[in-house]
C-alpha cells in the first residue's frame, strides 16, 4: 500500500469515526459558522440516499407510448399498415421478440389506444410502455466493511456501527476455494449504466456496452446505481483497493436503461434484455423492476431463459409485492433482503416468487469517481434488495463458470436449494419472505462432503 | 470396466466349469487336488486424481470362498466368490449440480475371481512360478442423504472396480513345511464409481473412472503346510507411488478335499 493510500485511508477512517455523531451535533454544528460545510455535506449524503429510496413515481408508464406484438402470421408490410391506420409511429423494434415501441397520436390516450389495438384481431397483445424503477440506494462513503462475503461477527462499518452475527454471510470466502470464476463469462448489468472508468471496476468491463437512453454505445453510469451494483457483482478482486466482487474473474457487460434521474421505461428494459442475450451475456442482473405486468418484459425474460441466459431480479423494497420483472417466476430468480444478523428486512418485498435472500443492509460498493465529488473516495454503502441481487447474480457466474454444462433451470435450482434458511423458527421452509433462504456460496460451490 | 466384467465372467465360468469337470472325476485325477478354504483380504490403495492436493483412496475388506485345483506338471489355478466392503475418501464428485466429496463407507460388493499359477522351473532350493490373478467387484447400490440443503436431497452411489495382477513368484523351498515367497508383479486396479444425485426436481448422474495410482506391487508371503489336509498363506504387499507407498494384507486357509 502506498503512503498516499494509507494517509488517504486514515482520513476517511477519521471522518467515517465522526458519522455516527453527526446527527446529534447537527444543530451545534449548524450554530457554527466554520463546521457548517462539513455538515452540509452529510445531510447531502443522506438525502441522495433517502431520495433514492423512498422516490414515488408519478406516472406508471411513458406517455403517449404503446408495446405492441402482432401476431406471427401477419405480415410485415400488414403490419406497417395497421400502425399506419392507427396513425401510430414506429419508435423502435425489438427484434426477436417482434415487439413494436410506438408513439402514438396526441388526440387519443394511452389506455384508449391499448384498447383499441386489443380489439384487432391480428395483434397479440398491446400494453402500456410501464415505468421501472431503482431498488436500492447508496447511502454513505465506506471502505471494505464486506460484511456479506464473510461475516465474523465485526462492527459492519466505522467505529460504533453496530456489529454483525457471525455466519450471517453468503460463505464467499469458502466458495472462492472452489472456483473464482471464468472470464468468459459476461454478467450484464442492466440499470443505469456503469463507471467504466473506476479504478476497481476498468479491468473487469467487458466493453463499452450499449446506451438505451442515449442510444449510443456507451453505457457510462450517470446515477450511480448501476455502478455500485456492478461492483458487488464482480469489482476486481485481490488488487490492494477497493472491494472484492463475489464473481472475481467474471466481466462486467454494462447495459443503460435507466436515466440519471434512476427513472427508465419496459422498453429501454426490453431491449436492453435482447441486446445483453445477443452480445453474450450468461447472467443478466435486473437490480430494478416495475409494478406492471407486462406481457413484452415476460417474452423478453422468456427468450433470454430460452438462449440459457440465467436472469437475478431484484424483489424490490417496497413491503409490498414483488416487482416485475422479478415476479416471472418461470424465467428468473427473484432476490430479497436479509441483513448483517440474517434478519430479513421489513422493507422487502414478499410474495411466493421471492426465490432466495442475500444481504442488502449496508452492502459496500463502489459508485462512481464523480459521486462524492472530486478526489474523493468513490465508495459507499448500499442498503435494497438491489445491493442483494448482484450476489447472487455473482454466484450464477461462479455457478455457470465452474459448470457451464448446467441449464438455467438447474442453475436456479442450485442457488435455490443451496441456501440456508435462516428464518426456518419464524416460517420453516420455502416461505414468501425469503424464498428458500440466504444464498450460501458455499454449498452451491464447494463438494459437499458425504461422510458415513 | 462392463467389459473387463464380461471377460471376467466369462473366464470365472470356464475355470469354474473346468474345475467342475475335473471334480467329477471325466478326466481322472486324484480328488485330493481339490482344496476349498477361505481367503481374507484388506487392502488401501491411493487413486489418481486430476487436481492437484487431492488424495482419493480405496481401501477394501473382502472375504472370499476359494476353491483351487492342483491340476499337476506344476500347474494349478483357483477361482474365488466373496463379499467385499469398500471405503471411499475424497473421490470427488465435480459434473453433479451439487458437487460431492464422498467419504462413504461400507459399501457392499459381490466379488468373483480366478487365479492361475505355474511352475516355470525349480531347484532343490527355489523355485520360480508365474501368477496371475483377477479379481472383479461389482457394488451394490447405496443411498446416502446430502447434508444441509433447504430440500431433501440423495445420492445413490454403486462402484464397481477390478484388480489384476501378473508377476513371477520367487519360492524358497528348502524349508519344510514353510515356504516363502517375493511376488513383484504388474498390478491393476481400477474401475467405475457411478453416482446419482436427485434434489427435488435436479437429477444429475456422473461416472468416474477410478484407478489406482501405482501400477507396480511387491508381495512378500509364505506358505504354511501345517498338515498334510490344511495349508495357510500369510502375505503382505506394498504398492510404491510417488509419495509414498500403498499396501495389501491378506490371510488364506485351505483344506485338502
Amino acid at each position: 500500500m502506498t503512503k498516499a493510500n494509507r494517509r488517504r485511508i486514515v482520513f476517511l477512517f477519521l471522518l467515517l469515526s465522526l458519522l455516527p455523531f453527526s446527527f446529534s451535533e447537527q444543530r451545534l454544528r449548524l450554530d457554527r459558522g466554520k463546521k457548517q460545510e462539513a455538515t452540509i455535506l452529510k445531510r447531502q449524503i443522506r438525502d441522495v440516499s433517502e431520495n433514492w429510496i423512498r422516490r414515488e413515481r408519478d406516472e406508471r408508464y411513458a406517455p403517449g407510448q404503446v408495446l405492441v406484438k402482432f401476431k406471427p402470421s401477419l405480415r410485415a408490410q400488414l403490419i406497417d399498415a395497421t400502425l399506419a391506420a392507427y396513425e401510430t409511429e414506429l419508435i423502435r423494434r425489438i427484434h426477436d421478440i417482434e415487439v413494436y415501441q410506438v408513439q402514438i397520436p396526441s388526440y387519443t390516450s394511452v389506455e384508449e389506444m391499448v384498447f383499441a389495438l386489443n380489439q384487432n384481431p391480428d395483434v397479440e397483445y398491446a400494453e402500456p410502455n410501464y415505468a421501472t424503477r431503482l431498488a436500492v440506494t447508496p447511502n454513505d462513503s465506506l471502505f471494505n466493511y464486506q460484511y456479506y462475503l464473510y461475516n465474523s461477527g465485526q462492527e459492519i462499518g466505522p467505529s460504533g456501527s453496530p456489529r454483525g452475527k457471525a455466519q450471517a454471510d453468503i460463505k464467499a470466502t469458502a466458495a472462492w476455494e472452489e472456483t473464482k470464476g471464468s472470464p468468459d463469462v459476461l454478467i450484464a448489468v442492466i440499470d443505469t449504466g456503469v463507471d467504466l472508468l473506476h479504478p476497481d471496476l476498468k479491468n473487469k468491463i467487458h466493453s463499452a456496452g450499449r446506451d438505451f437512453i442515449n442510444n449510443d454505445f456507451d453505457a457510462t453510469d450517470d446515477h450511480g446505481h448501476g455502478t455500485i451494483v456492478a461492483s458487488v457483482a464482480a469489482a476486481e478482486t485481490n488488487n490492494k483497493e477497493g472491494i472484492a466482487g463475489v464473481a472475481w474473474n467474471s466481466k462486467i457487460l454494462p447495459v443503460k436503461v435507466m436515466d440519471q434521474k434512476g427513472e427508465g421505461y419496459y422498453s429501454e428494459l426490453i431491449s436492453g434484455i435482447m441486446w445483453a442475450v445477443a452480445n453474450g451475456a450468461s447472467v443478466i442482473n435486473l437490480s430494478l423492476g416495475g409494478d406492471e405486468v407486462s406481457d413484452s418484459l415476460r417474452n423478453a425474460l422468456k427468450y433470454a431463459y430460452d438462449k440459457g441466459v440465467i436472469i437475478v431480479a431484484a424483489a424490490g423494497n417496497d413491503a409490498s409485492s414483488v416487482l416485475y420483472p422479478a415476479a416471472y417466476d418461470s424465467y428468473c430468480l427473484a432476490v430479497a433482503a436479509t441483513d448483517y444478523k440474517d434478519e430479513r428486512k421489513d422493507w422487502s418485498n414478499f410474495g411466493t416468487q421471492v426465490d432466495v435472500a442475500a444481504p442488502g443492509e449496508r452492502v459496500v460498493g463502489a459508485v462512481p469517481t464523480w459521486f462524492w465529488g472530486p478526489d474523493s473516495f468513490p465508495y459507499a454503502f448500499g442498503t435494497g434488495t438491489s445491493l442483494a441481487t448482484p450476489q447472487v447474480a455473482g454466484l450464477a457466474a461462479l455457478l455457470k463458470g465452474l459448470k457451464p454444462w448446467l441449464s438455467v433451470d438447474q442453475v436456479m435450482d442450485v442457488i435455490r436449494y443451496s441456501a440456508d434458511d435462516v428464518n426456518s423458527s419464524k416460517n420453516p421452509g420455502k416461505d414468501n419472505y425469503i424464498g428458500f433462504g440466504r444464498i450460501n456460496m458455499e454449498k452451491a460451490l464447494v463438494p459437499i462432503k458425504i461422510k458415513k | 470396466m462392463t467389459k473387463h466384467v464380461h471377460r471376467l465372467t466369462t473366464l470365472f465360468l470356464v475355470v469354474f466349469f473346468g474345475l467342475t469337470q475335473l471334480a467329477s472325476g471325466q478326466f481322472r485325477l486324484p480328488s485330493q487336488s481339490f482344496k476349498l478354504g477361505l481367503r481374507s483380504e484388506y487392502f488401501s490403495r491411493t487413486l489418481s486424481s486430476e487436481v492437484e492436493g487431492e488424495k482419493p483412496r480405496l481401501k477394501a475388506y473382502l472375504v472370499n470362498l476359494a476353491l483351487g485345483y492342483n491340476l499337476g506338471a506344476g500347474f494349478s489355478a483357483a477361482v474365488l466368490l466373496g463379499y467385499a466392503s469398500s471405503d471411499y475418501k475424497e473421490l470427488v464428485f465435480r459434473r453433479l449440480p451439487f458437487s460431492i466429496d464422498f467419504e462413504g463407507s461400507g459399501l457392499s460388493g459381490f466379488v468373483a475371481g480366478a487365479e492361475v499359477e505355474k511352475s516355470l522351473f525349480s531347484r532343490s532350493s527355489f523355485e520360480v512360478d508365474a501368477l496371475g490373478q483377477f479379481m472383479a467387484c461389482l457394488g451394490v447400490k447405496k443411498k446416502f442423504t446430502i447434508p444441509g440443503l433447504a430440500v431433501p436431497g440423495s445420492i445413490e452411489a454403486s462402484p464397481s472396480w477390478m484388480r489384476a495382477a501378473v508377476g513371477p513368484v520367487f519360492l524358497l523351498t528348502s524349508w519344510e513345511g514353510i515356504k516363502p515367497y517375493i511376488y513383484p508383479c504388474y498390478n491393476y486396479l481400477g474401475g467405475t464409481f457411478s453416482l446419482d444425485q436427485t434434489v427435488e426436481s435436479l437429477e444429475g448422474t456422473e461416472k468416474k473412472k477410478i484407478r489406482a495410482k501405482s501400477q507396480f506391487g511387491l508381495l512378500i508371503g509364505t506358505g504354511l503346510e501345517v498338515s498334510e489336509k490344511f495349508e495357510l498363506k500369510v502375505e503382505g504387499g506394498f504398492y510404491p507411488r510417488k509419495g509414498g507407498s500403498d499396501f495389501s494384507v491378506m490371510l488364506q486357509a485351505l483344506f485338502g478335499l
